[in-house]
């Protein structure tokens, strides 16, 4: 009903139904009217007839009082005339006509159909029925001289329903017409009263069957009339408050995402990776570097509802990962580090579990992984376990000759002059091994602790290349080297630490000895250049792979070619070196081949 | 027997303290063979037999405990006693060393090569009493 309604507009409505029930009060009037006109006309007929009747009953006694019996047919054709009688007639006392409008029916007697009758005063109404007529008869007896009783009738029929309908008619112009206009008139001011409430009932029946008032769009209504500036003010608050409420949404959205956002955005940041399982094991959230780290793909979000255990991919004979999977342990925090991968792609993982404690005092709702990788930290400290490794056997080697060579030398006076000599040159040698060898460790000390400093004073740097190619020779003739050395004739004056640029340079010789085979060749050149000293060693030893060449003087590092590492070394000697030459404000430069050999470019700026 | 049919193998990559080892047994009355490495010294135990091995651990090419295992293989040197020497305390697990690798001792360096010669003599005399039933 409502949604056919909605389709036939409001004004037109009021107004279809207003003239509706207008024209159906306007026909009952008009109905009653032509009743009421017909009742009016029989009344005053009635009236009239009585009067007349009386009137007639006094002009005929003075007729009678004639003794004028003649008279009585031409007084009837008179009355029934004057009057439009339906029939006027004298009755004689013997109850028949002595008279009668109708001639036809002088003598005959007066009879009446059954109706009803009715008396006024003297006068005596009958109402009956004739055919299709109404009639009213009324008789009235008239005072003549006693003799005889006369009496006076007179009918007249009640008007027709179409003479009714007739005299109605002749009103209604006037009855129906003015009415008929005032209700148009009517009808047209409450069209246009109600046309503004149009827009408005069309707006209102959209707000009844919308879902949500935010889908309703009310609009202004162009129109005159307080009603519709009521609505229109309602309508621009209702929008703006709308609008603000959608603001205000929007502003509080906005404020929640960007909260998300950098909640978000701070885990994202992390390099360790953050997740967040729930109580199936079911990853429901995972950070960035948590997908970057186990998710098979790269879509962001790839991780979402996997479950967690078997994301990790942890070898499963691996006793390490177990604890973080045990479910009797779940209720508790867990630590454990694991390897993933193998070779190159080996990672050593540091994974921690924490349960979630739930806030609302549910059962434990979940776990929050975090996942570090500490590859990087494990390969630093197992090259760091390799050289203390080194590091004691460089120690004690010496050290044990020492002993060893003193003891010998303490019993034995079994012992010829020379023997003794010798063992007491070892004695010295192997002392000055170790003493070389502490000296290297306090200075990875002090560059481990960044606090390695510079003592640069003149130096007489022909002194300095000479005393250099001494300490090395004995190195290089043990191994049938061919050790060339070319140096300029003059040397400038500068200023540098004697004693650090000797021990960095005698390490790029003693390496190029150690790690060039028996009957190779080492070249020590020193050229002075306007950028300062270049000092060149090249040798025909087991060289650098490109790969490592990079690292080559990374504190600690030592080479995995099985050539050199069959050498003992502390992987400190470049580190220390190429410290030392920075220090100065110079650059150590590497070339290499590998199985070929290796030179080391060292420039000195002079000062 | 006397020592002086006692042959002993070192084995150790520092020349200067094999030679004082060597020199010190020698002066003991043993037989002395030095080898520079693993691999030198399992030449040398094939194509001679020795009646002990002194050994450094750390070693270029193969290691002490290499040597001893591939030492066991052999019929010949399945008893043979074995003194290690090392530098590095880690590996002084000697029970361990013992019951895997049969090492009859260990030595960590600086060590007394009295001691060493010693521990070779005791060793040796050890090898050489009948087993007991």
């Amino acid at each position: 009903m409502l949604a056919r309604s909605v389709n036939i507009e409001l004004p037109r409505r009021v107004a279809v139904f207003y003239l509706l029930y207008s024209l159906v009060a306007i026909i009952w009037l008009a109905a009653s009217a032509v009743f009421a006109t017909k009742s009016i006309v029989v009344r005053n007929t009635e009236d009239e007839l009585l009067s007349f009747l009386r009137h007639a009953a006094m002009v005929t006694t003075i007729e009678l009082a004639n003794h004028d019996d003649a008279r009585l047919q031409p007084l009837v054709e008179r009355f029934s005339h004057e009057h439009s009688l339906l029939y006027c007639a004298f009755v004689s006392g013997d109850n028949s006509y002595v008279a009668h409008s109708q001639t036809g029916h002088l003598g005959q007697t007066h009879r009446v159909d059954s109706g009803i009758t009715t008396r006024h005063e003297d006068i005596e109404a009958v109402r009956y029925a004739s055919g299709s007529l109404r009639i009213r008869e009324y008789s009235s007896p008239i005072q003549a001289n006693q003799e005889s009783a006369v009496r006076l009738i007179v009918a007249k029929a009640e008007p027709t329903v179409g003479e009714t309908l007739q005299l109605a008619a002749r009103h209604a112009v006037v009855v129906l017409c003015v009415p008929l206009l005032l209700v148009g008139l009517g009808g047209f001011t409450v069209h246009r009263l109600v046309s503004p409430m149009a827009a408005i009932d069309a707006q209102l029946c959209q707000a009844a069957m919308a879902s949500t008032l935010a889908d309703v769009e009310l609009s202004l209504i162009k129109a005159r009339g307080p009603n519709v500036l009521g609505w229109n003010r309602i309508v621009r608050e209702f929008q703006e408050e709308s609008s603000q409420r959608g603001l205000d949404q929007r502003i509080s959205d906005a404020v929640q995402s960007l909260r998300q956002g950098k909640s978000d955005d701070v885990l994202n940041s992390l390099t360790d990776g953050v997740a967040v399982s729930d109580q199936d094991g079911n990853v429901t959230f995972a950070n960035q570097a948590m997908e970057a780290m186990f998710a098979a793909d790269s879509k962001p979000g790839s991780l979402q509802g996997k479950d967690l255990e078997s994301c990790l991919a942890l070898d499963a004979e691996e006793e390490l990962g177990a604890s973080l999977f045990d479910p009797d342990h779940f209720a508790r925090h867990a630590v454990e580090e694991v390897v993933r991968g193998e070779g190159e792609a080996r990672q050593f993982l540091r994974i921690a579990r924490q349960p979630i404690r739930a806030v609302e005092g549910t059962s434990s709702s979940g776990h929050v992984w975090t996942v570090r990788d500490i590859t990087q930290q494990k390969l630093a400290n197992a090259m760091r376990d390799q050289f203390l490794d080194n590091a004691t056997h460089e120690l004690r080697t010496p050290l044990a000759n020492i002993k060893a060579y003193a003891e010998t030398l303490s019993i034995g006076d079994t012992l010829d002059v020379e023997t003794q000599k010798e063992f007491c040159n070892t004695i010295n040698v192997e002392a000055t091994r170790l003493a070389r060898f502490i000296d290297d460790l306090l200075s990875v000390s002090s560059m481990e602790a960044g606090s390695l400093t510079l003592n640069k004073q003149g130096v007489d740097l022909g002194r300095l290349f000479s005393e250099l190619v001494g300490k090395v020779k004995p190195q290089m003739a043990q191994k049938g080297l061919e050790f060339q050395t070319i140096f300029p004739a003059k040397y400038p004056q500068t200023k540098l630490d004697k004693d650090k640029v000797t021990v960095a340079l005698v390490n790029l010789l003693g390496n190029a000895a150690k790690y060039t085979p028996d009957g190779g060749r080492v070249r020590f050149e020193v050229k002075i250049t306007d950028r300062g000293i270049r000092i060149e060693v090249e040798d025909t030893g087991v060289g650098i792979s490109e790969e490592e060449l990079p690292r080559i003087c990374e504190k600690f590092f030592r080479s995995s070619n099985p050539l050199v590492q069959e050498i003992t070394g502390t992987g400190l000697g470049l580190s220390m070196a190429h410290e030392v030459i920075k220090l100065h404000g110079g650059d150590l430069t590497i070339r290499s081949k590998l199985g070929e050999g290796t030179t080391f470019i060292a420039m000195l700026p002079l000062e | 027997m006397s020592s002086a049919d006692r042959h002993i193998l070192i084995v150790e990559d520092n020349s200067a303290l094999a030679s004082v080892v060597r020199f010190n047994l020698q002066r003991a009355g043993f037989q002395v063979t030095v080898a520079r490495n693993g691999r030198v010294a399992w030449e040398a135990v094939q194509e001679q037999t020795f009646d002990l091995i002194v050994t450094d651990q750390q070693m270029p090419e193969m290691t002490g405990c290499e040597f001893c295992e591939k030492l066991r293989a052999l019929d010949e040197y399945r008893d043979t006693p074995v003194i290690m020497l090392t530098a590095k305390s880690m590996e002084l697990d000697l029970p361990r060393l013992k019951a895997e690798l049969g090492i009859a001792a260990t030595f960590l360096k600086p060590f007394s090569p009295k001691e060493i010669v010693k521990s070779v003599e005791d060793h040796l005399e050890a090898a050489s009493e009948p087993v007991s039933p």
